[in-house]
């Protein structure tokens, strides 16, 4: 009883449109990291070969492949997954191109992290363009000479978004988690948080990066934090609530999204994926906000969504 | 792609992200992460490696990460702290290297010695009122330019 209502839930009909939205969406911005990355991705191919920490699949499959790769590889392989990732982006060969747009990312952004810091902007990103690539996410706003499908997969479009969703629900409700496991309740009192953005603005002060524009305001006067902190634990352990329904889903995402906004006022810490919005796009309706840059694609040539 | 199909990949990859959670937070992947980030208890005290730039004049500018070779202020966190532990002789290696690229950029050009330096200073001190703490030299190296 309980497996069909799960079932009836995770395969709820959601419109074709809906998913090629956050294909685009997805992918687009996809391209865009991607590309602002590669002068990056190419400099700490360069770092010498002791720093290599491989993560990931660097782990996995780097030593038989040799890495430290040679630079040129590095930087071969992260442009031929942005030519990839406009394929996925556009719909083109989504079959072929997809899984290796993924692979490629999965790839690159794991090599990026292999060099003794493992960064947290990017995990999203890659997670959602490997759900993305196993879902059938070009039946509709693709660019492209295919026929478009005919009928609708049997298993319909809903699960793959709802997937999608439950991804940045996951990765949010594992940061709560870690925040209990390593510090206990006592992360909630405030000096935890005010000791983070000392420690993280003192860092960037002494290595030349930029103090966020409150840190020494909230460090200062340390009052609020309390509240600020209570806020981020029960927005990452409450982030599964935002499956339970539409307007749960949209209450999160903006608070999800001001946590984001707060961590670069106190802390000029960037997560540009959510920042944007896009990490919280599966959890809205896509393909609204998607829409009219997507009907003026069209006008340029894209085929539109299949007739059902 | 069928229902099953679907269930399967549904699974597969819910599962692998929430698949950290069984690991010690402190053993972080990519992409399946424990997002351990500010999580750990952290002490306002804090002992640190960087590089400073020295001047003719004997003063001191913060270098920029693209100095150690990287755009990331955490990346070149990593690479000083490493370096911190490491013979004097590696600890060079990494001032010269330092120095070549800012021998390079001409926005440093009043720089003429490079210093990694061990600092242990109280963050929440030093944000709120500007107080430094102790430092002590790790490595030096001149800034050498070819003449023109």
């Amino acid at each position: 009883m309980i497996g069909a209502g799960l079932a009836r839930w995770w395969f709820a009909p959601a419109p074709v449109e809906r998913l090629a939205a956050l294909r685009i969406a997805i992918g687009g911005f996809a391209v865009i990291w991607m590309s602002a990355r590669l002068p990056e991705v190419v400099a700490v191919a360069r770092l010498p070969a002791g720093e290599l920490a491989p993560v990931g699949i660097i782990r996995v499959l780097g030593r038989a492949l040799g890495a430290p790769l040679p630079v040129i590889a590095v930087a071969a392989i992260a442009v031929a997954t942005v030519g990839l990732l406009i394929a996925f982006t556009a719909g083109v060969r989504y079959r072929v191109t997809a899984p290796l747009a993924a692979l490629g990312l999965l790839w690159t952004l794991s090599y990026r992290n292999s060099w003794g810091m493992v960064f947290h902007t990017d995990n999203l990103l890659v997670l959602h363009v490997i759900a993305l690539a196993a879902a059938p996410a070009a039946d509709a706003w693709t660019l492209g000479r295919g026929a478009p499908p005919r009928d609708a997969p049997a298993a319909g479009y809903g699960w793959a978004i709802k997937l999608l969703a439950a991804i940045t629900c996951a990765a949010y409700l594992l940061a709560g988690i870690a925040k209990l496991r390593l510090a206990g309740l006592s992360w909630i009192d405030g000096a935890q948080l005010r000791n983070q953005i000392a420690v993280d603005n003192l860092r960037k002060a002494l290595l030349g990066g930029t103090v966020a524009p409150l840190a020494r305001l909230l460090v200062a006067h340390p009052g609020g934090l309390v509240g600020l902190s209570i806020l981020t634990l029960g927005l990452e352990l409450g982030a599964p609530l935002a499956l339970l329904g539409r307007r749960l889903a949209r209450w999160w995402a903006w608070g999800a999204w001001g946590f984001h906004v707060g961590v670069v006022l106190a802390m000029n810490v960037w997560f540009p994926y959510p920042l944007v919005g896009i990490a919280f796009l599966p959890l809205l309706e896509a393909e609204h906000l998607v829409g009219r840059p997507a009907r003026w694609w069209r006008a340029c040539g894209m085929r539109g969504a299949p007739a059902r | 792609m069928g229902r099953w199909g679907a269930a399967l990949v549904s699974i597969v990859l819910v599962g692998a992200t929430l698949a950290p959670v069984a690991r010690a937070p402190e053993d972080d992947g990519f992409p399946l992460s424990t997002f351990p980030m500010f999580a750990a208890p952290r002490p306002a005290l804090v002992a640190m490696s960087y590089a400073q730039g020295e001047t003719q004049g004997g003063g001191l500018r913060a270098l920029s990460p693209a100095h150690l070779g990287t755009g990331e202020v955490m990346q070149a966190f990593a690479l000083l702290q490493r370096a911190a532990g490491a013979a004097p002789r590696e600890r060079l290696a990494l001032c010269t290297a330092i120095a070549a690229r800012v021998a390079g950029d001409a926005d440093y050009r009043e720089v003429v010695a490079i210093r990694l330096v061990a600092g242990r200073h109280d963050a929440v001190a030093y944000l709120a009122d500007g107080a430094v703490g102790p430092e002590v030299t790790q490595a030096r190296c001149d800034v050498a330019r070819s003449a023109r």
